[in-house]
């Protein structure tokens, strides 16, 4: 019965140090895993791929299914122009990244729940929002808001 | 020269407005949200628990009461500590970068998952994903915490 008990705690510790992979640690390093630069030319492509796609007579023989997957894709091309590399990665830019990326999430949580209400009050009944529309609005309020403050630098340096 | 980038920067309406939110510190709520919150969440729980009914009946609710709670969530994970050193600041920013990143990988993949497994493909309801997030956010950051 001990015995049980012990590898259960031990399966536990296990468990709970692969969860916090990379936090674990008494010192948080000020690093993030970002992919290499010609990612944001790949989330270039595959953001015209989509749109391109979207806005040809094609995607109207596509069923339902492959519609949502030209979604998908310009969501991964925002993600990967989101998280690859500048060609001088400082700091600074480490904290830019973070302060946007807390910025935007919160203020798409504030205006997905107040959305709720909006259409509570105005229509009587609430309707939910797709993770598509969510996503794009974190991810492009990150990236309007990251490239203001790298601006907002250059500004500052000049 | 340095004159005309600076005007063209400054010309900008919209780069105008979200210079406005200030670039070094993160600002977040007081640390007395963090109460606020967690009655928030409890509130929610027992609703759902304890009045079943409620989101049965029509879908409104049941979309309510889960907005309510991810409001609550947000509160907790957006409040300050009682002691604010750089290096929580950096633990928060990191953890929400993670969990944000996790919740961007599971809508991408789910999709897939769908597909592979033969089922038709769904659209993911944007509170679960939100809720996904944030509470991701939650443990990782209160656990990390807890370690120290």
């Amino acid at each position: 019965m001990q015995l049980n008990i012990f590898c259960m705690k031990n399966l536990a510790n296990r468990l709970k140090k692969i969860y916090l992979w990379g936090f674990g640690n008494k010192e948080v390093s000020r690093k993030l895993f970002l992919f290499p630069n010609y990612f944001k030319k790949i989330g270039g492509g595959l953001i015209i791929v989509s749109i391109m796609f979207r806005f040809t007579p094609l995607l109207h023989i596509l069923n339902e299914s492959c519609r949502m997957f030209f979604g998908e894709f310009f969501i991964l091309g925002l993600f990967f122009i989101a998280i690859s590399k500048d060609k001088v990665e400082d700091e600074m830019s480490f904290t830019f990244r973070l302060n946007a990326i807390t910025r935007s999430f919160s203020g798409a949580v504030i205006f997905f729940v107040l959305r709720h209400f909006q259409f509570l009050i105005k229509y009587g009944a609430s309707r939910d929002l797709n993770a598509q529309e969510v996503l794009f609005l974190i991810l492009g309020g990150y990236l309007i808001l990251y490239f203001t403050y790298k601006l907002e630098q250059n500004e500052n340096i000049l | 020269m340095k004159e005309n980038s600076k005007s063209r920067i400054q010309s900008h309406l919209f780069f105008k407005l979200f210079s406005r939110f200030g670039i070094i510190k993160p600002r977040f709520l007081p640390n007395y949200f963090r109460i606020i919150g967690i009655v928030i969440i409890g509130l929610a729980i027992v609703i759902r628990i304890f009045f079943p009914s409620f989101h049965f009946q029509n879908d409104s609710p049941r979309l309510i009461n889960t907005s309510v709670l991810i409001l609550g969530l947000l509160f907790v994970a957006i409040s300050r500590d009682k002691v604010e050193d750089e290096m929580l600041e950096l633990l928060r920013l990191k953890t929400m970068a993670y969990a944000f990143s996790f919740g961007v990988i599971y809508a991408v993949l789910s999709p897939i998952v769908y597909l592979i497994s033969g089922e038709p493909v769904k659209d993911i309801e944007a509170q679960h994903l939100i809720f996904i997030v944030l509470t991701n956010y939650v443990i990782i950051y209160f656990f990390s915490l807890k370690d120290r």
